[in-house]
């Protein structure tokens, strides 16, 4: 078992395997050796608190599963994945290509995708970056640049005169 | 068995509004965005997009612009569109896919790629149908810089021929500056009639393979740049039925592989240096259509290989050099429309070969019984 603790000290106990699905973690468990003797930080990855019909607060039990605790969630999911093979060697894959299952545990809001993604990041998680990643590009997919905006609700910080500079660069692709 | 696994899983039902709960208690930002994330996780997201569709999106925040507009991000997203391996047949679909069409609606469009196995793709030829815009064109001259320097280095690196086909194909776009600097194993580069606008990039010189360099009719304006001396394997160099201006540099006299020098017509003014006297093994000199001015330098009667020597339709004047006798291969002399004065040399008749001979609106006479084939 590896002891893994959150930016606001919840300690988990997660098996070895499960843990070492982050290459953050498993780089950190070859440094040091024996993992049961201290716990690992991460203090980037918000606590684990809540997960859907989970145990911690299951009067909310619809809301967002969250950062660390939904990390481990994935990682117990996947974690008898064959190992992935090397992006170069393989078939270019498509932001269409989301399991089922990591689908609907992505099915979440927003603000949750983006800690999930960025947990992903931090925690070096390849498989869970790359769904997390699909699942927001989809989300851009077929859109109008104003419809992304309102989607993310995001401002527009250009100016007009700027606007129309990259218009004037994208008239090769606007208009087909 | 982890302590953590879901044991209780209920259907999941999405949020309609977020759940009102303290977001401190969680230690959670919920007002998390996208555009609040860091650069290269952003990076990750957008690199998911068909690069056409990133041309869009650029737009929407100075984040996404940025995040879009380096190097890396370019490779990393080509590399999801463009796959050399295993077959060519991807190589040549994948980044066609236009808009919203699926994949099974593309039909190949004629582009034959032969593929050597120890170099990959050697020769690109483009031939397109309609007016359905080509990928190849997309990421060689309409992307933005960055990413045509990537499609370029990563997959264009080998090609030894590349040409357009001259049929459709519109692209009104310049030769792409950094990009074409990188083909450096290119021999032929045809481009002809293809709506290429803007100048003759430098950077074309530093192609020292090229063999042939046809850039004919299109809409090129500006200088031919005296740097194309460095191409010293060129043996063809065709820069006619475009708009360049300025003079014929000297330096192409130092291009002695050539056998055929087409620069016309175009805007060029000046007069016609003598150092092309020093293109031994040229068989067609094609200068007509300008408003090249002085006489016919008497270095161009050194020219021994030459078969055809259009100089038509520019303002020449002064005599026709008696010198022209040597050239006894001759077969085309065009000279007709300039301002050409005095007799036609008698050595004229030593032009044995020759098959036709316009000479005609200019000031010249002929004191000797002219054959017919010399109209003047």
């Amino acid at each position: 078992m590896v002891r893994i603790t959150s930016s606001d000290s919840q300690e988990f106990s997660v098996s070895q395997d499960i843990a070492c699905q982050s290459q953050l973690i498993k780089n950190m468990i070859e440094d040091v050796g024996d993992a049961d003797e201290q716990p690992i930080p991460l203090p980037n990855v918000a606590g684990a608190i809540l997960q859907k019909g989970g145990s911690c607060f299951p009067s909310i039990s619809n809301a967002p599963k969250l950062t660390l605790f939904a990390v481990i969630e994935y990682a117990t999911m996947h974690k008898d994945d064959p190992p992935s093979a090397p992006e170069t060697d393989a078939k270019p894959s498509t932001s269409e290509d989301i399991e089922d299952r990591d689908k609907q545990f992505l099915n979440v809001d927003q603000g949750t995708l983006f800690e999930i993604i960025l947990a992903a990041n931090y925690l070096d998680m390849k498989s869970l970056l790359d769904v997390g990643c699909k699942t927001v590009a989809n989300m851009i997919k077929g859109k109008t640049v104003e419809e992304v905006r309102a989607l993310f609700n995001i401002v527009n910080d250009f100016t007009p005169e700027e606007e129309e500079q990259i218009r004037k660069e994208n008239e090769w692709c606007e208009d087909r | 068995m982890s302590k953590y696994e879901s044991t209780n899983v209920a259907p999941l039902t999405i949020a309609q509004t977020p759940p009102r709960y303290p977001k401190e208690l969680f230690g959670l930002d919920r007002r998390r965005s996208i555009d609040t994330l860091p650069i290269e996780v952003l990076h990750q997201i957008l690199r998911w997009l068909h690069p056409r569709k990133i041309f869009h999106i650029r737009r929407v925040s100075h984040a996404f612009y940025a995040c879009t507009s380096t190097k890396h991000f370019a490779a990393s997203n080509l590399a999801l569109y463009i796959n050399l391996r295993p077959d060519k047949e991807t190589y040549l679909r994948d980044l066609r896919g236009v808009g919203n069409q699926s994949p099974t609606e593309q039909q190949p469009e004629g582009e034959v790629p032969c593929e050597s196995p120890e170099t990959g793709i050697t020769t690109i030829y483009v031939e397109k149908t309609q007016n359905s815009p080509c990928w190849l064109d997309e990421a060689f001259f309409h992307m933005p810089d960055q990413y045509k320097a990537v499609f370029a280095e990563t997959y264009l690196k080998h090609v030894e021929n590349l040409e357009w086909g001259e049929n459709d194909t519109f692209l009104e776009a310049p030769i792409p500056q950094t990009a074409i600097g990188l083909l450096r194993n290119l021999v032929r580069l045809n481009l002809n009639d293809c709506g290429i606008t803007g100048t003759i990039p430098v950077e074309l010189t530093t192609l020292v393979k090229l063999e042939c360099l046809s850039l004919y009719e299109n809409e090129l304006v500006g200088p031919i740049p005296p740097q194309l001396s460095l191409l010293v394997n060129l043996n063809e160099l065709y820069l006619g039925r475009n708009r360049l201006s300025g003079t014929i540099p000297p330096s192409l006299g130092e291009l002695t592989g050539l056998k055929m020098l087409n620069l016309g017509p175009n805007e060029l003014i000046g007069e016609i240096p003598g150092e092309l006297g020093r293109l031994v093994n040229l068989k067609e000199l094609f200068l007509g259509g300008n408003q090249l001015t002085g006489h016919i330098p008497v270095e161009l009667c050194k020219l021994v290989n030459i078969l055809d020597l259009f100089l038509h339709k520019n303002q020449l004047t002064g005599p026709v050099p008696p010198e022209i006798g040597e050239l006894v291969n001759l077969r085309c002399v065009y000279f007709e429309e300039n301002q050409l004065s005095g007799e036609i040399p008698v050595e004229v008749l030593k032009l044995v070969r020759l098959e036709d001979c316009d000479m005609r609106n200019n000031q010249l006479t002929c004191s000797f019984p002219c054959p017919s084939l010399i109209q003047f």
